[in-house]
């Protein structure tokens, strides 16, 4: 079995070697013609590998018998991310630009291979300057999934936004999103969602500081009604320098969840309230070395407590990250 | 998808096509550019500045707001923008770049630094979002499968679903 991971790790960790050294030569080769317009460069180019840890990444719940299917599981696992994006900026006028991406994300699990997750998005985001201090974009993704090698689904995602910078009072955003997911293992699960948000991003001592304060509404409509629901989040954030260049972010998220889903045990529909903390310090180690613009090391704890009705989703879990990125 | 699936999908997708409508034409007097330009955003943004009627009263005449004059008061050099609206009192593309050109506002540094901020911010918060998509989508599918595991009459107990559901099992 270990000599099987082994093997299927190796080979994930040849992939992402070779999608560096087919996108690092495109980089090298590019910069040498990097464009002064706007101060930006055409391609970009990051890469960064993490190690994580969940005290409960099959969702174990606190209340209520552990279900069949986890019996006999570890809860519990370490595992390793490694992500990759590459992008193009085209300038079409000082007005319209777009962006072009790929992204690549993998995540792999020690001891539960079943909730490994490839995810590969290919995007592009497009921006209208009203004003240097408003702009429109449209952002489109198609997002597809791999979970245990097995093709899980395939998203169509489109977000059009709108941003207005105020000098005073900072960044207003409001987007609103679409998406149409295609679940390849139950068709129960395909399902559409529809939402509009808002966001408003306040600076302080002189933009190095950042409070964000946000609220999301999204409506999944799925095939299968058990899993339509509406979902109402809000978020508080805030960003910091510290010392010793140490950057830290915060973040406290309130989801409420509601279901179509009939409790077995009465006659009540679902509801989840999900409270989410993370505490974030990164600190930059190298910045501008040749082509590498730098390196980051990035720590990441997040504490995430599940209260639900339905006492086989009642669950808490605390999730671990350390790692480095390098950004091109 | 059923009929009245479809048509409140259509009614949310004309809502929020219209409120994006209304957004657009809300903020188009924001900019300064005539009719022509601001449908077609493929015409030429960096038209030479019109002629600087000289010193105006709020500074941008000589040197820095002086229409042809540098490259800080010279539309394309800053920023690519609209010549100014002739007359008034400034002439020339005011270190605003554009907006509202022709009122002589003076050169502001401390603006600029927040156009370029804006780039950085907006560019910052874009990777975040890209990121934010990524763990959204990668917690859904999470989820999807731990809902699966833990509530398996959920998703496969045709008594526990729905008509619909039960004919898709089925």
């Amino acid at each position: 079995m270990n000599a099987i991971k082994k093997t299927r790790f190796l080979k994930l960790m040849a992939v992402g070697v070779l999608v560096s050294v087919l996108a690092l030569p495109q980089v090298a080769f590019s910069a040498p013609e990097i464009k002064a317009s706007g101060g930006g460069k055409n391609w970009t180019f990051n890469v960064g590998v993490t190690a994580i840890r969940d005290d409960n990444l099959l969702g174990a719940p606190e209340r209520g018998p552990i279900p069949l299917s986890l019996q006999g599981k570890n809860f519990d696992d370490t595992g390793i991310r490694w992500n990759s994006n590459i992008g193009y900026n085209y300038k079409q006028s000082s007005k319209l630009s777009f962006k072009f991406d790929y992204d690549v994300n993998q995540t792999l699990y020690e001891e539960n291979s079943a909730r490994d997750i490839t995810t590969q998005m290919f995007g592009i985001n497009t921006e209208y300057k009203i004003s240097p201090l408003v702009n429109v974009q449209l952002m489109y993704k198609y997002i597809y999934n791999i979970v245990d090698g097995n093709d899980f689904s395939g998203i169509n995602y489109i977000r059009p936004s709108f941003n207005y910078m105020h000098r005073t009072f900072g960044m207003t955003a409001i987007h609103f999103l679409y998406s149409d997911t295609n679940n390849w293992i139950t068709s129960l699960r395909n399902t559409e969602t529809t939402g509009a948000g808002i966001a408003q991003y306040i600076f302080f001592s002189n933009y190095t500081r950042r409070l964000t304060i946000g609220y999301q509404y999204r409506d999944d409509d799925a095939k299968g009604k058990n899993f339509d629901r509406d979902t109402h989040a809000v978020n508080v954030g805030f960003k910091t320098p510290l010392f010793y260049g140490i950057n830290m972010t915060t973040d406290a998220r309130y989801t409420q969840k509601d279901y179509k889903t009939r409790l077995a045990i009465d006659t009540r529909l679902r509801e989840d309230n999900e409270q989410r903390y993370s505490l974030g310090l990164d600190k930059v180690l190298i910045a501008k070395m040749g082509y590498l613009q730098n390196l980051v090391l990035r720590g990441l704890y997040t504490h995430t407590y599940n209260r639900s009705t339905e006492d086989a989703v009642f669950a808490v879990n605390n999730h671990w990250e350390l790692g480095l990125s390098a950004a091109f | 998808m059923s009929l009245k699936n479809k048509i409140s999908l259509k009614k949310k997708i004309i809502v929020i096509g219209l409120m994006m409508t209304m957004g657009f034409f809300v903020f188009k007097d924001i900019d300064s550019r005539s009719e022509a330009q601001w449908w077609n955003p493929f015409s030429s943004d960096e038209t030479p500045a019109g002629p600087g009627a000289g010193p105006s009263s709020g500074g941008g005449g000589v040197g820095l707001g002086g229409g042809s004059v540098g490259a800080v008061g010279g539309g394309p050099g800053l920023s690519n923008v609209s010549p100014a609206s002739p007359g008034d009192s400034g002439g020339g593309v005011s270190a605003d770049d554009g907006f509202g050109a022709g009122d002589g506002i003076a050169f502001d540094s401390n603006f600029l630094e927040t156009l370029d901020v804006m780039d950085s911010i907006v560019g910052e918060i874009a990777g975040e979002i890209n990121a934010e998509v990524i763990t959204q989508v990668e917690q859904a599918t999470k989820q999807v499968i731990l809902e699966d595991q833990a509530l398996p009459s959920v998703a496969n107990d045709p008594a526990a679903a729905p008509a619909e559901a039960v004919n898709e099992t089925s």
